[in-house]
């Protein structure tokens, strides 16, 4: 989610220089930023935001058609977030934030609107995919590529 | 509650790495489980780490996150996955997490004066924290405990020993080892040599332990002559010695040793009295995965893209059935 947010401020928000801050410091547009809990932690060790945390979900996205719920747990590990600073640029643009921690603080998961199927997430849906009983969002994915596919070919 | 007595299963691994016991454990974890038992996983990881979280993905591949936020091994991944199970942070124990515990308590001054030891301290410490697993579930009828690394290696030692221990504490049913070698095939000689089995099981019973099961990992399946010179010079009745061939995905696994027969020598060693499994489900999702329906391509972009473990679990989350 982190880069596509990056690629997204550059090349459609013209946001020439936006990164994320893990890179660097000295950053005009930090659209990635450290999270404000993480602030002068210094051990490395188990310190970043780990494990399950909820989520909820805008039901227009097609986030919310892969899950068919409204409210989701997902595994976390990661210390930068989006930059909230940055939420009212992004708004006029083909681009959504689908997904927020259940405080509306942290955004989870974005949709790229003018896209048949573009979705970033700060959590990692892999963690909890089983082979007998597939996450929703790599099930959907694979569905709307397979889609894509043989309407490619089809055409 | 004192809740009933849960059997050991330890997992070895000897000549080389990367032989798949991670994917071993978890296919006969499923298949205990699938024959109605309650079956929990620990993977023992002998690095001075308290946790991979730190470690580098090219060396160590990926790091398994579960529900309450542990880092972990991605062999906890496989358990999952094959169990369709959710682990906490008590199946995955380090090195560095038994020696953070005992140095905390020496400390306090818990041993009374005591010289603290890895005999019998660290490995004390080991034990309880293979016991502590059947205290949180107490329903638990099979735990299997994979030993990390390979068979010689120094860090693996205390852990070794305590499993040794483990096993003399209570009846001959109540645990049992298997070790998973290699078997390779030598294309110049036209024959597969046994000669690096012999060895990994002979460093085994040199600290105390005899396998009771040895899982091959071959090109092909072992002729009975071979599993009979196996069975000969490492102690193991030929029926014991078990091919693990290649196969095309790695849900096979489960199958091919239920075909070999895997599971029943464990319950009739483990005096387990339960039904044949059930692998119907299993059995369908390999072959959907085998014959697949369409082709799409799918790009994968990231910063560790060149070691495939490093995001084992996305591509796993792409081998799926519907």
């Amino acid at each position: 989610m982190q880069c596509a947010v990056i690629e997204f401020a550059r090349n459609v928000c013209d946001l020439e220089d936006a990164h994320s801050y893990e890179f660097y410091a000295d950053l005009k547009h930090p659209v990635i930023h450290l999270m404000a809990d993480q602030e002068g932690v210094t051990n490395m060790g188990g310190t970043m935001r780990l494990g399950a945390y909820r989520a909820k979900l805008d039901k227009d996205s097609n986030t919310y058609k892969a899950y068919t719920t409204d409210e989701i747990s997902e595994r976390h590990r990661h210390r930068y977030e989006f930059n909230n600073a940055y939420r009212d640029l992004f708004a006029n643009k083909p681009f959504k934030l689908v997904g927020l921690s259940p405080d509306g603080r942290l955004v989870e998961i974005i949709e790229v609107t003018d896209h048949p199927w573009f979705v970033g997430v700060q959590f990692h849906p892999e963690l909890k995919s089983r082979p007998t009983r597939v996450h929703p969002l790599f099930g959907d994915f694979i569905a709307a590529a397979v889609e894509y596919n043989l309407k490619r070919s089809s055409g | 509650m004192s809740g009933k007595k849960a059997k050991y299963i330890f997992v070895t691994g000897g000549v080389v790495s990367s032989l798949g016991k991670g994917i071993a454990s978890a296919s006969l974890g499923l298949l205990l489980k699938k024959r109605g038992l309650k079956v929990n996983m620990i993977k023992c990881d002998p690095y001075i780490n308290v946790d991979p979280g730190t470690m580098n993905p090219f060396q160590h591949g990926e790091v398994f996150v579960l529900d309450d936020g542990s880092e972990t091994d991605l062999d906890l991944g496989h358990y999952e996955r094959f169990l369709d199970q959710n682990m906490t942070k008590e199946n995955n124990i380090t090195t560095g997490q038994i020696y953070h515990t005992v140095i905390t308590r020496e400390r306090r001054g818990d041993y009374l004066g005591a010289t603290v030891q890895v005999i019998p301290h660290i490995t004390d410490e080991i034990k309880d924290c293979l016991r502590k697993v059947t205290r949180t579930n107490p329903d638990t009828d099979v735990i299997i405990v994979e030993i990390g690394g390979t068979v010689g290696d120094i860090e693996s030692q205390p852990f070794l020993e305590a499993i040794r221990q483990m096993a003399l504490e209570g009846e001959p049913e109540d645990t049992m080892f298997i070790h998973l070698t290699l078997v390779p095939y030598i294309s110049t000689a036209g024959e597969v040599k046994t000669k690096p089995t012999q060895h990994s099981v002979r460093a085994l019973r040199e600290i105390g332990i005899q396998p009771h099961i040895l899982v091959c990992r071959t090109a092909k399946e072992l002729t009975d002559s071979i599993r009979k010179k196996i069975g000969l010079f490492c102690s193991v009745p030929a029926k014991n010695v078990v091919s693990a061939v290649d196969v095309e995905t790695i849900y096979e696994v489960p199958l091919r040793f239920h075909c070999e027969g895997f599971d029943t020598i464990v319950c009739k060693h483990l005096k387990l009295q339960v039904e044949e499994p059930n692998l119907s489900d299993w059995e369908e999702m390999v072959a959907k995965i085998k014959n697949p329906t369409h082709r799409i391509k799918i790009a994968i972009c990231g910063k560790y893209v060149y070691l495939k473990d490093a995001y084992k679990s996305i591509i796993e989350a792409f081998i799926q059935f519907r």
